[in-house]
């Protein structure tokens, strides 16, 4: 299926390329080349052409090298293999920088580089061909530093770049001898023919399959989607490929395909939650899907962008996207509160609904990558899901500059203790499965992972309030994010039985007429704080909330009484106490009998946390509609 | 044919490995004819029979999660055993502690199936091999819940709840709806080069939850 829908989108690639890129066809492969070496015709090397492209990263421009279309390279470990025409200095120039143990670490390579090239290019009848022989037997490794032209460009030789050739400064590779040589030795390789599991037509097996590239934290060099690197991986006797026949033509086009979605070249980059890589993509040309998906899911990045830098002129652009795609989802989000189907039309233009739209999550096992998740549904069905998502996450905000539509890659941050030191690596770590079960959840619109409530409520339970350098209290325990999911979370989870036990609280405020115990006595204890407060002034060391929120929250019957009883001092103490004393007065009118349970379970603790930010919430309201 | 059975499979987990992503897994969306066959086998088979899966019928949506599970890196070697039996001295065993890999899996969850099939005789068969012993056989063994080894969706760690539907009037209805290309699955293996054994694979497609096997003879090329 994975395969299959990739190798799809390779076609639909490579029929429409997109702008500025350009897709290999089977046999090639897209790899940076940093330098071109030009030849006489005679074989000579008269110069070294560096092929930088500059690239805008960031707010900084960077010298990147140029992306070619080369042969298909080889996989290299620790052994020697030299690729066709493309490689780097170590093989064409046997160069090396490193002080290697082995004396003829480089001469070695080169040998293979020219046994290789020369075997392959002496298929082709062409000038271009002849030169780049008479090159390689010419060269001498050994004396090569000598060369004036090899001098001037030692240094970035050595980086380690891939070179290619020019003959009188014209590609090697575009040279048709040169090509139908090399795609001639292709077809002739030792494999075998058997039924490929994507296409279902009998065809040569590829062997070994490409290298992906780009998934954070895999090797650099690439990993593989599909390895059989050992024993227990291989069944009947068979050998690596030949234990999942898939034919050349589609290992060499899926690899392509899932490289593009990786690359930098993609307009729609992958989303990455912890550890793994989510690439996306529709099953039609028009590439509009896909971004309109990215801003789906990422909508706070679309709005930090929109609050960044406003001096520079260029940023205005993207500003202006910003600003569209805020406007959109915004959009979209109200036609689904409204009942509406959703107008993709408004979005842009006129994307189809049906589109087929595939997300697959790809995270990082040494030298392989393994699946978290592949989802496909018609592109509509997602839009709707994702929009749901956000809409179930609304929750009053505490300050009027906080995302309306909060990231998913927030949440899962909220999971990770503030203190910790490389937040972004503890992040990763801790939510490698977690990320992928809750972007699957929210792509199907099913029950959030049990796990990551526990580890929100955990949060909640250990963390303190912080204190900025300014001397702000920044509201670490209790905040918008962690409330905004446990509201969402107690509502997906009912959402399915129909009857959803605590229905009334799941809203945006307050509700003050609810009457759950839970509710109420959280509701009490944004009272209790506050009065305290009051009484006390700003600047208590800990207050009820450091102290005891904790145990409130999950054992009311062993604090409350300690708290109201504490109470009494501060409604006489506080300028206006008395209101207080009411306010908590009505709330415990509220409760029934036995006004506070030994315990309260997960749930209820998730609904005693949503009474107290209620009620603080509501509090700051009325404060900011008096300012007015 | 007459003497098709039908059977409901149902587990908590379930695991049918893709062959291209078999090392860290991805279960196919639906139970494989040759996990549906392996299921019947661990029920009742004999060499005088063989199983034929006809149809499939999804009786529950689609649904994956990740899991992460010890695994190990080396199989018991073969060339190893025949040595220790020749009487060499070497250790014949995996260590589990040594060879262990962690590796994630997409597996399915909360799977039902309901499996129709019927056997064929093979050139194995005696004369006393007659279609209704063994359909009785399996009848019987089914109604009582025996097993030669535990059934199981896929992997071992998934264990399968089987039983017998009597009527086929009984088979529940499934929600789901519309058709669905699952793309091509893998059939079974074709044994019949014991030197050279084959995958085969079908285009599995899904219609209002139910898939159509095809025949062996439509599949082998």
């Amino acid at each position: 299926m994975i395969l299959q829908a990739l190798y799809n989108y390779y076609q639909i690639l490579l029929n429409d390329p997109p702008e500025g890129v350009e897709i290999a066809e089977p046999g090639y492969s897209n790899a940076p080349v940093s330098y071109a070496l030009n030849l006489s015709e005679q074989g000579e090397l008269l110069d070294i052409i560096p092929l930088f492209v500059p690239v805008q990263q960031g707010k900084k421009t960077v010298e990147l090298p140029k992306r070619m279309n080369v042969p298909e390279q080889v996989k290299r470990s620790v052994n020697i293999a030299a690729n066709f025409l493309c490689d780097n200095a170590t093989y064409v120039l046997g160069l090396t920088g490193k002080e290697a143990k082995d004396p003829d670490y480089a001469q070695k390579r080169f040998e293979a580089f020219r046994e290789r090239n020369v075997q392959l290019l002496q298929k082709a009848d062409s000038p271009a061909a002849h030169a780049v022989i008479a090159f390689l037997q010419k060269y001498n490794p050994k004396t090569a530093s000598q060369h004036s032209v090899i001098a001037r460009h030692l240094e970035g030789l050595l980086e380690g770049g891939n070179l290619i050739f020019q003959v009188e400064g014209k590609n090697a590779l575009d040279d048709t001898e040169i090509r139908r040589a090399w795609e001639n030795s292709r077809t002739g390789q030792q494999t075998t023919e058997m039924q490929c599991l994507v296409t279902g037509q009998k065809e040569l097996v590829a062997r070994l399959h490409p290298d992906i590239k780009g998934v954070p934290g895999a090797q650099t060099k690439g990993a593989s989607l599909v390895s059989f690197n050992l024993d227990a991986f291989t069944s009947y006797g068979k050998e690596q490929g030949a234990n999942s026949p898939i034919s050349q033509r589609v290992a060499s086009g899926y690899g392509v395909a899932l490289n593009y979605l990786l690359s930098r070249q993609n307009p729609n980059q992958p989303i990455f939650l912890g550890d793994t890589a989510v690439v996306y993509w529709a099953d039609a040309p028009d590439k509009r899907y896909a971004s309109a998906f990215y801003s789906f899911l990422n909508p706070e990045y679309q709005q930090e962008q929109e609050e960044g830098k406003t001096e520079e002129a260029h940023d205005k652009n993207k500003r202006k996207r910003a600003n569209n795609a805020e406007k959109m989802l915004g959009e979209v989000a109200k036609s689904v509160e409204q009942g509406r189907a959703i107008d993709l039309a408004k979005l842009r233009e006129d994307l189809d609904d049906n589109t087929r739209f595939y997300v697959l999550g790809l995270a990082p096992n040494a030298s392989r990558l393994a699946v978290r998740f592949f989802l496909t549904e018609p592109f509509g069905v997602f839009a709707e899901r994702i929009m749901q998502h956000y809409e179930d996450l609304q929750i009053e905000k505490e300050y009027a500059n906080q995302p309306t539509y909060i990231s998913p890659y927030r949440i899962l941050a909220e999971c990770v203790s503030p203190k910790v030191t490389q937040r972004d690596e503890e992040v990763k770590k801790s939510w490698s499965l977690l990320g992928g079960a809750f972007m699957r959840s929210i792509l199907m619109g099913t029950p959030y992972p049990e796990n990551l409530y526990n580890a929100i409520l955990n949060r909640i339970r250990h963390d303190g309030e912080e204190t900025t350098a300014n001397n702000r209290v920044r509201s670490v325990k209790i905040n918008y994010i962690r409330t905004a999911y446990i509201k969402a979370h107690l509502i997906r989870k009912y959402r399915r039985y129909g009857k959803n036990p605590y229905q009334e609280v799941l809203q945006m405020s307050l509700n003050e007429s609810y009457k759950n115990t839970p509710y109420v006595l959280g509701r009490l204890f944004a009272v209790l704080e506050k009065v305290q407060k009051e009484a006390i002034g700003d600047t208590i060391n800990a207050t009820i909330k450091d102290r005891y929120f904790t145990a409130a929250c999950a054992t009311p019957a062993s604090v409350f009484p300690t708290l109201l009883r504490l109470s009494n001092y501060w409604t006489s103490k506080a300028e206006y106490g008395g209101a207080s004393d009411r306010k908590i007065q009505t709330l415990l009118n509220m409760l029934d009998a036995a006004p506070f349970p030994a315990r309260l379970n997960l749930e209820e603790q998730g609904i005693f946390v949503l009474g107290y930010y209620h009620q603080k919430a509501a509090f700051y309201k009325t404060n900011s509609n008096l300012n007015e | 044919m007459g003497y098709g059975i039908t059977i409901r499979v149902q587990g908590d987990y379930a695991l049918f490995t893709r062959p291209e992503m078999k090392v860290e897994r991805v279960s196919y969306d639906v139970i494989t004819p040759s996990a549906a066959r392996g299921i019947i086998e661990a029920v009742y088979w004999k060499p005088a029979i063989r199983w034929v899966i006809e149809k499939i019928h999804v009786l529950k949506e689609i649904q994956f999660t990740n899991i992460r599970r010890n695994e190990v890196s080396d199989k018991a070697s073969v060339d190893n055993a025949l040595q220790v039996m020749k009487g060499a001295n070497k250790p014949l065993y995996i260590a589990a502690t040594e060879a262990r890999q962690q590796r994630a899996a997409m597996v399915l969850k909360d799977v039902d199936y309901v499996i129709e099939a019927h056997f064929e005789l093979t050139e194995k068969a005696g004369p006393d091999d007659t279609k209704e012993k063994h359909y009785n056989m399996v009848l019987r063994r089914l109604r009582n819940g025996q097993h030669f080894h535990a059934p199981c969706l896929g992997t071992r760690e998934f264990p399968a709840r089987v039983m017998l539907i009597e009527d086929k009037g009984g088979i529940p209805t499934s929600p789901l709806t519309g058709k669905r290309d699952l793309g091509y699955m893998l059939y079974d293996l074709d044994f019949s080069n014991p030197r050279d054994i084959q995958p085969m694979f079908f285009r599995a497609v899904m219609e209002d939850g139910e898939i159509t096997v095809p025949k062996p003879e439509e599949v082998r090329r």
